[in-house]
């Protein structure tokens, strides 16, 4: 028990000592841009901005080297005065529209794009003409034999108030 | 047609099945690396860079009315090793002028590769920074490019080159375009 105490902290110690050095490696911060605003550009770019040659990475996650130098490259574009979106104009000139996380709309992601819609419509068309069936059944469409039981019922619910 | 309806009903999860088995089994076949380059049929992104030995300036408009091929590797690149014995038979086999671009490399380290797997290039650019290599929207190193007399882009191609990659579509293409007045 007591030595219990002492052993669950120097575990912790040690592990975080352990991975210190990999916290150290992630990314070396690039200087703060003049602005507020251009300072959020960046951001958004470098989130938004995918790293080509990781798997599912944006420049924000990966620590690969060509992700180092486009976040560089982003950092310096905007410090010169660069919008967002003519960063995004010279990414996508030279790496083509995969870099971008959010694939903009143009002929080959209209598919792409319109599928949810198309799927929340479809959805939609399926539940009215569900109600519409449910609504028009019913009452309306008892058998012969299903309304002689029904008002069969009925009238001895009436001869049972008698008693 | 209302029974008829009825009947298949249980049959439409199957055929969304179907379909989506007919989709998945035509992505397998792509392949996930491949990516379209913008830079394609359009002008060649200008550089000024030093040769290898330091010794003079190398630019894209000294390469103004040739047709070449810009090969961009380092010594650091595994995948270079494997297709550079085929650059070397082409510049032995073809009169096309090879540019090789050294991305992100050390002088010394690319000096001594040469010497050891051979040297296809007519020049050699030096990139230390990579800043080229971004406005060619490189990569994945090796890569190569296909360059025509008026310095557009032709053809890219990601990755080691193969033989029949050389053979199929780079040397029909260059042959075409040389003869293509500039």
């Amino acid at each position: 028990m007591l030595l219990n105490r002492f052993i669950s902290p120097l575990i912790l110690v040690v592990s975080i000592v352990i991975i210190l050095p990999v916290i150290g490696l992630a990314a070396e911060p690039l200087p703060d841009l003049p602005t507020f605003e251009q300072q959020k550009t960046y951001d958004r770019l470098i989130r938004e901005l995918r790293c080509l040659v990781c798997k599912n990475q944006n420049l924000l996650d990966s620590n690969a080297e060509l992700a180092t130098d486009l976040r560089k490259k982003t950092h310096q574009l905007v410090s010169e005065g660069k919008s967002y979106e003519e960063v995004v104009v010279y990414m996508t000139d030279r790496f083509g529209t995969f870099v971008m996380y959010r694939p903009p709309l143009m002929f080959s992601t209209y598919a792409l794009w319109s599928l949810p819609f198309l799927g929340l419509l479809l959805i939609l068309f399926l539940i009215i003409t569900r109600i519409r069936k449910r609504s028009q059944s019913g009452l309306l469409e008892l058998g012969k034999n299903e309304r002689q039981t029904a008002e069969d019922l009925l009238n001895r619910r009436k001869g049972d108030s008698f008693l | 047609m209302n029974s008829l309806h009825k009947r298949y009903k249980g049959l439409w999860p199957f055929i969304i099945f179907c379909a989506l088995s007919v989709l998945l089994y035509i992505a397998l076949g792509k392949n996930p690396e491949h990516i379209p380059s913008p830079l394609i049929g359009k002008s060649a992104p200008e550089f000024m860079l030093s040769d290898l030995e330091n010794q003079f300036l190398l630019s894209k408009k000294d390469m103004q009315g040739q047709v070449w091929l810009l090969n961009v590797w380092a010594s650091w690149c595994v995948a270079c090793v494997e297709e550079h014995p085929l650059l070397n038979n082409l510049s032995d086999s073809s009169d096309v002028q090879i540019v090789g671009l050294n991305y992100k490399d050390e002088q010394d380290d690319a000096k001594k590769w040469l010497e050891m797997h051979g040297n296809p290039y007519s020049f050699i650019a030096v990139d230390k920074t990579g800043n080229v290599g971004i406005d060619y929207g490189v990569y994945g190193v090796p890569e190569t490019f296909l360059i025509d007399k008026d310095g557009m882009i032709q053809y890219k191609h990601i990755g080691p080159l193969t033989q029949e990659i050389i053979f199929h579509q780079i040397i029909p293409l260059i042959d075409l375009l040389q003869k293509q007045e500039s």
